[in-house]
């Protein structure tokens, strides 16, 4: 499927390259800005320097942006969580954005690293924790991407007014979710809270990834039965704005040909890159290799 | 409640992906080759690879799916042949280990050695793991003598290993990684594999998401007792057992190797049998192999960054992720995401690529060095078992061509007198001109010089050749022809004819005869056939035996020549050869293959443009005695571009049924064509064709009757791929081989063929859809009624029909076809029921209707109905196919969709022709929508219709640039049947009448529109009926009821059907829409149409090269009368009705539609149906508007929708179920009731105002029509239903099921006020479900007992996987129907009914207001009531409640019986209870209202 297919069917995806994003998951990040304002509070803070302090941390590396520092690493390492610390300077963050879901499929159960124990834990954490889907997030037509990296990321677990229980040590975190009912898998629970101690302020909002999991031969008891732990829903854009599910005309050109535009920011350094290039090495090496022939 | 029920969920088989393979080693008298073992799902399926079989499942886990599986014999002692064998298995699944111990025992009494009882036994249930277990491994007698596997260990994906003791059941120690301890480093697997069979040598290498093996061990720590604590790593040993009483040794973990070198995240790794290899595969597409290097192995090296591993070769090759690898002691083998399987050699080198699976891709890859047997297993389900030719030594080193060289022989030769033909060629040079195979080793060959000569390879690798014909001058042979014959009972058995054509026009036919193996030339005529220059193919034909030949000419014409007593010895006559018939293509173009049938009396013929033609082959004409004076025989049928405009290369005839023929082409196009001639109708049909993608040209089909297995039996395709010439299993859909050569040895004592397929292959991408085929329709000799069809659409564009039967395998699935290029199937609906529409009957000319055959097949019309991405729609009719047994010729064709039934004991076996297809003609825009701020109600325009190919052409050169710009999609559909009660189509060419049927179908786009068209049967041909408008969001599911109402049209009481469609849109909105208007004038207008005049019945799906480009094809489309009829020429004024009727308001109580208007002026403004008609009006469309819309109902789009219906009276009850992205599922009534009395309106109103309560959010609403009112009862909504998103909805109005993201099935129950209350729920292994559909069936009935077999099927988002679940009901009710006292408290018996037939008992409960009915049928398959299952046989339904708590109102039970239908009739009261109850009996439709006015 070349880029203007793809143009036609994911309006979002076009629409990022126009004005310039990374990628079309700005949208949805817009879009629970929207509702829930949070950038709001980041941008207004009484710091040294007009720019808000921002600080991007993954595991694969990133092409730089002016006024962000990058951190490559894993978040849920406790080095890259103080790297990251002594950045804010002691400081807290405002807003703690968090797409955690790891970049691995093949099968793809493995990607339930971060479990349904994680909107638990959240619970617990702040008084407010609402699932907010961006209208931009869904999309029928786009099949999955075998490379896409965000299978779950169907709707988003805002959590707002963080207020850890009183005396909160972050070694009762195993006792605490035992009480609630949530016998094992705290480990899981270990990346949010290597992120929690940051953000001890105003805002958390970590991308929810499919609550999914248990069963009977995991628990999860706080899903089911007459004490389920709610969590609102909410939809989150504009009801005049872009349907992530319609298609829309490609916009007439003068030319008379709609031409696609490339990614904002391409890959850089993915895992198949040397693949890649070997594959490319091998077909000019037969190609030199006949051209020789051809000549002797 | 009174409603006491037990439920209990029995997962059924699950459908989907493999994820663990391992092999159990048996002793070799229960098979030479290892059983296998593999996870799918949470189930365990065992395999005797030998017999490719399956022999068991197990089910091991609830909702956890299976990835790993470990398995050791037990010893069985001294008895060399033991009858038994025991083995422990370990299996995980996420954080769970279990341990089984799995018992085979041959059976006593069998013979057979096959049969082999099994026992699993579930030994130990491990605790819960914090983190995913990524490897296990029996450790023995490492730290402890007793016993052998007294120990395991247990890889966990944070790098730690837990030792658990097996005989003492309990967790003795767990070790952490010491490069990953908390909280200096934490560390996430994705891989990790163990290696060592005791503590002490136990490696551990694990794949860090960081590109990063760690490979680390235990060493004995030699201060005793000195603990753990060295100060730099402490609590690296965390003890959880008693670590002292191991040998009394102190155990520390120590990093030994940290292997870095790949570009992306560890995906598997896997050690060799001494560990002294790794091999690594990652998302970099590569795999890697490290070689300890023993010379290192000093502990202060450790740290080092190798370690004392070196970096490998590199295995690069791979398209994609690398998911699996495995090393053994000569070759490397890897599977990933490309769907290849890839052998390596240690050096890696690539020694072969297997390429077998589709879909996804691979996911395990398994070996046995001992028995060269590789398994491959992928998401498509399917499990592949492969020989490697090489001997396991033999591998090493050898490169993929010498491998190649030994699989088969090669000859190469020349034919004999070509001495001294040093220069150049020319068309004068001797060299090949034709060569057919005999049989394994005999070739016939022709040459330019006119010689024919019988080659035969020997044993030892030389050509014999021996001349056969020499001719007198030099004439070149053009075409040659063998029929070669088995004589069982004549000496010496086999007689070969050939004939040949030569450039002079004349043919010659030899006999050839063998003697000792030497062929010797017995009879040969010849006579002159053509003109010189005009002959250019001669055939035989295998039915017509070697008295027959026919020959073509490049014009087309086939002569049929006969000659008498051919097998005289006398040579060379010309006298007895005479033509007895000519065919004339009306093609002109050269016939290239033709096929005859002399049972069948006919001749079929390919040209080679892609044309089939048929004539008719009268017996008579073939065993005339005497010549007659030659005619040209007329064509009978034709099909023109059967395959596109490419060479027809093959054609078979085989008997389907009396008066069918089915007839299977091949072609140039690569493609398989079949086609059905109906000889009583004369007409020949498409009904299915099969593109093979790997070749471009197929060259013929055969079907391959020697195969060790019932379910294994194959069907070839042969043809050429690029300069491969290539067999293709079309059962397996793999490559076989790759012919390069001649001749291929079968190796000795092999007596299976490999690969072969050990489980059944499925989608190998996401369903997106799925439905259940009701078994009502499958033949009634199907031995187990419980078996049932599910269809099933898929991102990879294929539809597939798989048999599933409860507590059973699936047994089969056959691919039914595939969408046009491959796009994506988006959703299915089945249609069988079939509505009568009230409209003014269309007298025939002379006013009699024959009965005729096919008129019973309209009646039992069923279609599939798929539609999906680039908006093709796709129908399929519904044909049982009754195999009539012991005729071979109809085997050959049983294969036609892919797959076949799994034993030919089971013949009934469900298929759907390809019927129709529909998709947006390329360079004809597309009618598109501009959409304004509020109004989205547009002309959609449409290119007139061409009429001569020149406009046409110029057409689609100008709008060509535009084609590309529809990339839209179909995102769901719903279809109806409708049918003209009385009339009768006359069909001229056959002098035929046939019942008129149009299948209304209403898809939803991805533009945001609605739109709704008809397929009008059985002339396959599409029209766009009514634009339902206005829309702001796509519509995401569809739905629809059709209302019989009682209207007085003209002066009598008629039954008419108000078709109602309800659509649930992206923005959260479920809109009504009325589309009976349309269907009306549609049917209207249709019948007084005659459409045969003008229709081409000849359709093929548009898949296939040949199809797609071409000038010649596409002025054949364009030559078609358009077949898009605009809908301002079906529903006249449509326009002008939605125009003038602008302004409703919702809110308003009623509404009219004035569709008598509709209909009307319909009938008023159109006139008589002509081509100029269709095609030359400018194209406007009826628009539809909606009923009603509920904005906001859910939040986010409304993802799924189901409805069912009630009868109460004449009115009918709806429940609506959505399910929506917002997580919530919403529940919506309302009320139906034909022409209301104004008193019934006014109760129903009444009752509406009270209805208005808090749970009801929307207000109710009422629309009056003239035929009709809709009254909304009530809406009530689970918010946060589901933990994610909802994605499939079923309700029969009394119960819900509902599935969704979050991998839950939930089982809801309906109660009075509309509330849903949940009843259970259950996890499935389906990691994403996305769509579900549910069935009831009854089941045996014991006295009081009811068993509801619910069947529910539901399939994910991501995977293929369909998982089955019954459900039991038991009712602990007594007999009897239970009145109601006036207090509303006390039961009593009313009515006990007890049907002979049906067995039936009926219950009615009641407490708390709610009274329940049941009907319990004893034997549903067998009674003609099974027709009913379609709905629902469990006639519970709930009373019609309308909200408040003190009310009981109408409530109308409905029990259906063989004999009567049931009517209980609780008479509503404002005053809670009921004061009368009735029996009625009747016909549901004749049943007038019951005395049920107010109290």
């Amino acid at each position: 499927m070349g880029k203007a297919s793809r143009d036609k069917r994911d309006i979002y995806y076009r629409k990022a390259k126009e004005e310039g994003w990374r990628a079309r998951s700005a949208f949805k990040l817009l879009q629970i800005d929207e509702e829930f304002n949070i950038f709001e509070g980041a941008c207004n803070l009484p710091r040294n320097t007009d720019l808000p302090l921002i600080v991007a941390v993954d595991l694969q590396p990133m092409a730089p942006i002016e006024g962000v520092i990058q951190v490559q690493g894993d978040i849920t390492n406790a080095r890259t969580a103080e790297v990251v610390i002594r950045h804010f300077d002691g400081c807290k963050a405002e807003l703690v954005v968090c797409d955690g879901a790891p970049d691995v499929t093949g099968l793809h159960d493995m990607d339930e690293f971060v479990q349904s124990q994680l909107i638990l834990a959240l619970k617990i954490f702040f008084p407010k924790v609402t699932f907010a889907k961006p209208k931009s997030s869904r999309n029928s037509s786009i099949g999955r991407w075998p490379f896409a990296h965000n299978y779950f990321a169907e709707a988003f677990a805002v959590c707002e007014d963080y207020c850890p229980p009183a005396g909160f040590n972050e070694k009762d975190l195993y006792r605490l979710l035992k009480e609630v009912g949530s016998p094992s898998g705290t480990d899981d629970l270990v990346f949010m809270f290597y992120s929690f101690p940051i953000d001890i302020d105003v805002k958390g909002l970590a991308n929810f990834l499919s609550v999914k999991s248990s069963n009977s031969d995991c628990s999860s008891g706080w899903l089911e039965g007459p004490n389920k732990v709610y969590i609102p829903f909410l939809a989150c854009g504009d009801l005049g704005g872009y349907d992530s599910d319609r298609s829309y005309p490609l916009p007439q050109v003068a030319e008379g040909t709609y031409k696609s535009l490339d990614p904002v920011q391409p890959p850089i350094a993915p895992p198949y890159k040397r693949a890649l290039e070997l594959k490319k090495a091998a077909s000019q090496g037969i190609q030199q290799l006949e051209k020789r022939f051809l000549d002797s | 409640m009174r409603e006491e029920r037990e439920w209990r969920v029995e997962g059924g088989q699950y459908l989907g992906e493999i994820s663990a393979l391992c092999f159990l080693k048996v002793p070799p008298h229960f098979s030479s080759l290892p059983y296998l073992l593999a996870g799918t799902g949470s189930q365990l399926l065992l395999f005797d690879v030998d017999r490719g079989r399956q022999i068991k499942s197990f089910r091991i886990f609830e909702g956890v799916r299976v990835h790993g599986i470990g398995a050791q014999v037990m010893k069985y002692e001294g008895d060399p042949l033991p009858s038994s064998v025991t083995f422990k298995i370990i299996v995980s699944g996420e954080r769970r280990v279990k341990l089984y111990s799995l018992h085979l025992q041959l059976r006593p009494m069998s013979l057979e050695p096959s049969c082999v009882s099994t026992d699993l036994i579930l030994l130990q249930l491990l605790p819960r793991f914090a983190h995913w277990v990524l490897d296990i491994r029996f450790l023995q007698d490492g730290l402890s003598t007793e016993e052998r596997s007294q120990y395991l260990a247990v890889g966990c994906s944070d790098n730690s290993i837990h030792i658990w003791d097996i005989c003492k059941s309990n967790l003795i120690f767990e070790v952490r990684c010491p490069a990953c301890l908390l909280p200096v480093e934490r560390c996430l697997l994705y891989s990790m594999r163990l290696w060592g069979n005791e503590f002490e040598s136990l490696h551990i290498a694990s794949g860090t998401i960081f590109n990063e093996i760690i490979v680390w061990k235990f060493a004995c720590k030699h201060g005793k007792q000195s603990s753990t604590s060295t100060g730099e790593e402490p609590d690296m040993l965390r003890n959880v057992g008693d670590i002292h009483s191991i040998d009394g040794h102190c155990y520390e973990a120590r990093i030994v190797s940290r292997l870095a070198g790949h570009q992306g995240s560890i995906f598997c790794l896997s050690w060799s049998s001494d560990g002294s290899k790794l091999v690594s595969t990652s998302d970099d597409r590569s795999a890697r192999m490290w070689i300890a290097d023993s010379e290192m192995n000093a502990p202060d090296k450790l740290r080092k960054s190798l370690g004392p591993y070196l970096s490998g070769p590199m295995l690069s090759g791979h398209g994609a992720r690398v998911w699996d690898c495995s090393i053994y002691d000569s070759l490397i083998v890897t599977a990933g995401e490309d769907c290849t399987c890839r052998v390596w050699g240690l050096d890696g080198q690539a020694l072969e690529v297997i390429k077998e699976h589709s879909g996804r891709g691979i996911w395990r890859c398994l070996y046995d060095p001992d028995v060269s047997l590789l398994i491959t297993a992928g998401f498509d389900s399917a499990i592949k078992a492969h020989r490697l030719r090489a001997s396991s030594s033999g591998f090493l080193g050898e490169s993929l061509k010498e491998v190649n060289e030994r699989r088969a022989e090669v000859f190469t030769t020349t034919i004999p007198n070509l001495s001294g033909h040093i220069r150049l060629m020319d068309s004068k040079s001797e060299y090949v001109r034709c060569l057919k195979f005999a049989r394994e080793d005999t070739i016939y060959v022709a040459t330019n010089h006119g010689y024919v000569y019988h080659a035969r390879a020997s044993g030892s690798g030389s050509i014999e050749w021996t001349e056969l014909v020499r001719p007198s001058e030099e004439v070149p042979i053009i075409c040659m022809d063998v029929l070669f014959r088995n004589l069982q009972d004549v000496l010496p058995g086999i007689e070969d004819w050939i004939a040949v054509g030569d450039g002079k026009g004349s043919m010659k036919v030899v006999k050839v005869v063998f003697t000792d193996c030497t062929p010797q030339v017995a009879v040969t005529i010849s006579w002159s056939a053509e003109m010189e220059r005009q002959l250019l193919g001669a055939y035989w034909c295998r039915s017509l035996g070697c008295g027959f030949i026919f020959t073509s000419n490049p014009r087309g014409l086939v002569k049929l020549w006969k000659w008498s007593n051919p097998s005289s010895h006398d040579a060379r006559r010309e006298s007895d050869v005479h033509m007895v018939a000519e065919f004339m293509s009306p093609f002109g173009a050269r016939i290239m293959c033709l096929d005859a049938s002399c049972e069948e009396e006919v001749l079929v013929c390919g040209d080679l443009r892609g044309n089939l033609v048929l004539f008719p082959l009268a017996k008579c004409v073939l065993f005339a005695n005497s010549p007659q004076s030659i005619e040209k025989t007329p064509v009978q049928a034709y099909f023109r571009g059967a395959h596109g405009i490419s060479t027809v290369s093959s054609i078979s005839i085989a008997r389907f049924s009396s008066s069918l023929t089915e007839i299977r082409s091949t072609g140039a196009d690569g493609c398989i064509c079949y086609l059905e001639y109906d000889r009583d109708q004369q007409l020949l049909e498409f009904v299915g064709m099969k593109q093979i993608k790997e070749l471009s040209l197929v060259e013929s089909v055969s079907t391959d009757h020697y195969s060790v297995d019932d379910s294994v039996n194959c069907s070839y395709a042969v043809g050429f791929s690029s300069t491969d010439f290539l067999i293709w299993n079309l059962q397996s859909e793999t490559k076989d081989e790759v012919i390069y050569v001649h001749r291929y040895p079968v190796l000795d004592g092999e007596k299976n063929i490999f690969p072969r397929n050990l489980h059944l292959q499925f989608h190998g991408r996401e369903i997106h859809c799925l439905c259940i085929i009701p078994e009502i329709f499958q033949s009634s000799a199907d031995a187990n009624p419980k078996s049932s069809w599910i269809a099933t659409g898929c991102e990879d564009g294929t539809v597939r029909l798989t048999r599933y039967r409860p507590g059973e395998n699936w047994s089969t699935s056959n691919l039914l076809g595939e969408h046009v290029g491959g796009s994506a199937v988006r959703s299915l609906c089945f249609v069988s029921e079939i509505h009568s529409a009230e409209t003014k009957v269309v007298e025939a000319s002379n006013g009699v209707f024959k009965k005729n055959g096919a008129l019973e097949n309209v009646e039992n019309l069923c279609l599939l109905i798929s539609v999906g991405a680039k908006r093709v729609l796709t129908s399929w009719l519904l044909r049982n196919r009754q195999t009539i047994e012991g005729d071979g010729s109809t085997d050959g064709l049983q294969n036609k969709y892919g797959g076949r039934n799994s034993s030919l004991k089971d013949a009934s076996s469900m298929s759907f022709k390809w019927l129709s297809t529909d998709m947006p003609t390329k360079g004809i825009r597309a009618p598109k929508k501009k959409q304004d701020s509020e109004n989205l109600v547009k002309t959609l325009h449409k290119v007139p219709a061409a009429k001569s190919v020149s406009t046409s052409m110029e057409a689609e050169q100008t709008q060509h640039g535009d084609a590309h710009d529809d990339d839209w999609r179909y995102l769901s559909v719903t279809a109806f049947l409708v049918s003209v009660p009385h009339s009768r189509q006359v069909d001229l060419i056959t002098a035929i009448y046939l019942k008129l049927t149009v299948c209304f179908v209403v898809v939803s786009c991805s533009d945001a529109t609605l739109t709704l068209r008809a397929l009008v049967l059985p002339y396959r041909y599409w029209f766009d009926v009514a634009c339902l408008t206005p829309l702001s969001s796509p519509v995401l599911a569809l739905q629809h009821v059709v209302i019989p109402l009682q209207v007085a049209h003209q002066g009598e009481m008629v039954t008419k059907n108000a078709f109602i469609v309800v659509s649930g849109s992206t923005d959260g909105s479920i809109a009504f829409w009325d589309v009976s208007g349309g269907v009306d004038s549609f049917m209207q207008r249709v019948s007084s149409l005659h459409m045969e005049k003008f229709i081409d019945f000849q359709k093929r799906p548009r898949t296939g090269r040949g199809s797609q480009g071409g000038r010649w094809w596409r002025s054949i489309d364009a030559v078609k009368p358009r077949k898009k009829v605009t809908g301002a020429s079906v529903a006249g004024n449509g326009e002008s009705i939605t125009s003038d009727e602008v302004t409703f308001d919702h809110s308003s109580i009623s509404m009219t539609t004035k569709d008598e208007k509709i209909s009307s002026d319909a009938t008023q403004t159109t006139s008589v149906g002509s081509e100029e008609s269709f095609s030359d009006s400018p194209a406007k469309f009826a628009e539809i508007k909606p009923l009603h819309v509920l904005n906001s109902v859910h939040q986010s789009g409304v993802n799924c929708l189901d409805i069912c219906n009630q009868n109460i009276g004449n009115d009918s009850l709806y429940s609506v179920l959505s399910g929506g992205d917002d997580q919530a599922l919403n529940f919506l009534q309302f009320v139906l009731s034909p022409a209301p009395s104004l008193s019934n309106l006014d109760t129903v109103r009444a009752v509406g105002t009270i209805a208005e309560s808090e749970s009801a959010r929307q207000a109710i609403l009422d629309f009056s029509n003239r035929s009709y009112s809709i009254k909304f009862l009530s809406q009530n909504k689970v918010i946060s239903a589901h933990s994610s998103a909802i994605k499939g909805v079923w309700t029969n109005g009394i119960s819900v099921f509902s599935t969704g993201l979050d991998q839950r099935v939930r089982c809801w129950k309906l109660q009075e006020h509309c509330t849903l209350s949940e009843h259970g729920h259950f996890i499935t292994s389906v990691p994403e479900p996305e769509a579900l559909d549910v069935r009831a069936c009854g089941r045996q009935v014991k006295r009081s007992t009811i068993n509801l077999d619910l069947w529910l099927l539901f399939q994910p988002r991501k995977e293929e996987i369909l998982i089955l679940c019954s459900f039991v009901q038991k009712l602990l009710s007594s007999c009897g129907i239970w009145k109601r006292n006036a207090n509303g408290r006390d039961l009593s018996i009313m009515k006990n009914i007890e049907d002979p037939i049906l067995g039936h008992l009926l219950v009615v409960d009641h407490s708390h207001g709610s009274i329940v009915l049941t009907v319990a049928l004893s034997d549903l398959h067998s009674s003609p009531l099974s027709k009913w299952e379609g709905n629902c046989c469990c006639t519970l339904f709930k009373p019609y409640v309308t909200g408040t708590p003190l009310e009981l109102s109408l409530g109308m039970y409905l029990v259906i019986s063989t004999n009567f239908v049931w009517f209980v009739c609780g008479v509503p009261s404002v005053h809670n209870s009921i004061r009368d109850a009735t029996v009625y009996t009747g016909i549901s439709a004749e049943v007038k209202s019951p005395s049920c006015g107010g109290p």
